[in-house]
């Protein structure tokens, strides 16, 4: 079997964490594994398969042999150095937004759109964590009953925000319990037994960039450019699973409740959780640290004679993030690209 | 050739049932672990088998079981185990299968109460036409004291048309041989035996009701490959391979290693039920060491 030269920039961060424990996990046939990450980690050790990597300062220089470079250090330092990773004859998989939109770069669910790899230029993108848990819920049915629009609602855990965020809220919690205020390092508002809307910008629409990116993502992941999309991303005090309301209105009749089920459970990474007797829905507690995502509360929409609601929770860093971006790696060796 | 088209293919696996942590069944766990199943291997699954636990899941909870499995992998790769030393019950539980919609059924000799060799038959033939789902009878001397003998189980493969297949785990392979030397092409025999796979393919077996496939799929349905496409020497080595392996896996009660395994590979599928007991420290470390040594990550 054929082996692979792996560079990960980014190595030291939650999600690049995540893809390392995959990679060892999982056995990915690696001839080589370069650690990268900015010069203020140079020095650190990553414990792999029982032996002390060194993590290496990220340059252009970093490529070198490298047949798959994960990037996961966010968008500036992907646009600084993915195409050297290029020039130096890897395939690059992007967990950042930098290049999700461009349309030479495919953006890409395993599960949903696999084929669209084959198009590649030597950049893959990775789409964002709300998108890719929405449209493990969305696409099983839009194959099989055309979607005509979408309004999604999310709750979306601090671990979207990176490592630092995660604490932040565990550290606010005890504080908060301890009766002092709360410390407000990460997130712009006290994360901890609150809510609020999702903390990137708010452009003049009134659309914050998570909420855009879910709309033109989805569109691009499923080649719907009409497909309408509404959504308000909301940040909750979880840890590391998101969840999303879904109102999906079909082009044609909706499909049945049992329908629907049947296709959702049938599809690959998705668990259906849909008891209602037992009033046992999908939560983010027992999404988290789970491969496939969790799609319930299916019912026809009492509103419109068209629509389904459903609600879906899925691991923001796993199928969010390194899990969708390592079954890419897994996709480029099933199909011959690398 | 005979057993090359086995209705529920050649390995099919007789999966452990999840639990969390406080005890109630995990079906979440049981969902992703039947897709990961699938995705190594087997060919089909047997939901509610003694390898589940099924003595000590209620009847709810094995209905509630089948309805998740089905609706994830759908009815063909699902036999319902209905098996029980009270033929009511047993008819009860195929129309519960039945009604959560799995494909087929498994039916364990009636164990304890040693019935004879007519009142198998009858048994075996109400519970068939109890539904129109195709049933697998499973014959156990080891654990149900009775032997369902050939002659019987001619009987029943010729008289209810249901009756489709065998799981035969006596060990006795005069007795696989006079099953095939008297049933119909289409009449399936399954090793209920880890041990003897090889040998009832010899026969024109069909395949396997295994629980090392849990651990070991790809490597049984290499065997399987092998062997009808013709390459006996290397079916047989393929074979001898997993002997250390289907060993250690019956080391202490099944299905304990097999959950042990399964753990240590990364499926949260909990620990068992009592009576049975999990594996010590001790007994866990014997297991991982022969998956070790038989090149497997754990």
């Amino acid at each position: 079997m054929k082996q692979y030269h792996v560079a990960l920039a980014g190595a030291t961060g939650a999600v690049g964490a995540e893809f390392l424990k995959l990679l060892e996990e999982r056995d990915f046939p690696l001839a080589s594994l370069t650690l990268l990450a900015s010069a203020r980690s140079v020095g650190k050790t990553i414990t792999f398969k029982g032996k002390e990597l060194p993590v290496t300062e990220l340059t252009e220089d970093s490529f070198k042999g490298c047949d798959i470079a994960f990037f996961s250090a966010g968008g500036g330092r992907s646009k600084q150095y993915a195409q050297a990773a290029v020039k130096a004859g890897a395939v690059v998989i992007d967990n950042s937004s930098a290049f999700r939109m461009d349309p030479d770069v495919p953006l890409i669910v395993p599960e949903v759109n696999p084929d669209d790899v084959l198009a590649h230029k030597g950049i893959i993108a990775n789409p964002n964590c709300s998108t890719i848990i929405l449209l493990m819920a969305l696409a099983p049915l839009h194959r099989l009953w055309p979607v005509k629009r979408v309004v999604v609602s999310t709750y979306q855990a601090a671990s979207g925000a990176g490592a630092a965020a995660m604490r932040e809220l565990e550290v606010q919690a005890g504080e908060l319990l301890a009766g002092k205020p709360p410390t407000k390092e990460i997130f712009p508002h006290q994360v901890a037994f609150n809510l609020f809307s999702h903390n990137t910008a708010i452009n003049e629409t009134g659309y914050n960039e998570e909420e855009l990116k879910m709309v033109k993502e989805t569109r691009k992941i499923l080649h719907a450019p009409e497909l309408a999309l509404t959504a308000t991303c909301i940040r909750v005090p979880v840890l590391r699973a998101h969840s999303e309301s879904v109102n999906i209105e079909f082009v044609g009749a909706r499909p049945t409740v049992n329908e629907a089920r049947a296709a959702l459970a049938a599809f690959p990474g998705v668990i259906l959780v849909d008891d209602r007797e037992g009033n046992n829905f999908p939560m983010p507690i027992d999404a988290t640290g789970r491969d496939e995502c969790l799609v319930g509360r299916i019912r026809e929409d009492l509103s419109h004679p068209n629509a389904l609601d459903l609600f879906v929770a899925g691991d923001q860093i796993l199928k969010g993030a390194a899990l969708n971006g390592y079954q890419i790696a897994e996709l480029l060796i099933q199909r011959g690209v690398i | 050739m005979r057993g090359m088209q086995p209705r529920w293919g050649y390995v099919v696996t007789a999966m452990v049932t999840p639990f969390q942590v406080h005890g109630a069944i995990d079906f979440v766990e049981a969902v992703a672990l039947a897709k990961w199943l699938l995705d190594n291997s087997s060919d089909a699954l047997v939901i509610n088998g003694t390898t589940g636990e099924s003595p000590t899941t209620s009847r709810e909870e094995k209905a509630a079981l089948v309805k998740v499995i089905v609706e994830a992998i759908g009815a063909e790769k699902v036999i319902a185990g209905v098996g029980g030393n009270n033929t009511a019950e047993v008819i009860e539980a195929a129309h519960d299968a039945k009604a959560a919609g799995a494909g087929a059924l498994l039916a364990v000799v009636p164990y304890y109460n040693k019935p004879s060799q007519e009142g198998l038959y009858q048994h075996f033939k109400a519970v068939a036409s109890a539904t129109e789902l195709p049933l697998m009878l499973y014959n156990v001397p080891g654990r149900t004291i009775t032997n369902l003998e050939p002659a019987t189980v001619i009987r029943l493969a010729t008289d209810c048309p249901t009756i489709v297949a065998i799981k035969e785990a006596s060990a006795n392979l005069q007795q696989v041989g006079e099953i095939l030397l008297n049933t119909s092409e289409s009449f399936d025999v399954y090793s209920g035996d880890d041990g003897t796979i090889l040998s009832t393919l010899a026969l024109g077996g069909a395949g396997v009701v295994s629980v090392i496939s849990h651990v070991i799929g790809p490597e049984l349905q290499a065997v399987h490959q092998a062997w009808f496409a013709g390459n006996q020497a290397e079916a047989a080595e393929l074979f001898l391979r997993t002997l250390p392996v289907a060993k250690v896996m019956f080391s202490v009660p099944s299905p304990a290693p097999t959950k042990c395994a399964l753990r240590a590979f990364g499926l949260n599928v909990g620990k068992v039920r009592l009576p049975l007991v999990d594996c010590t420290e001790h007994e866990t470390e014997s297991i991982l060491s022969v998956l070790r040594e038989h090149g497997l990550s754990v």
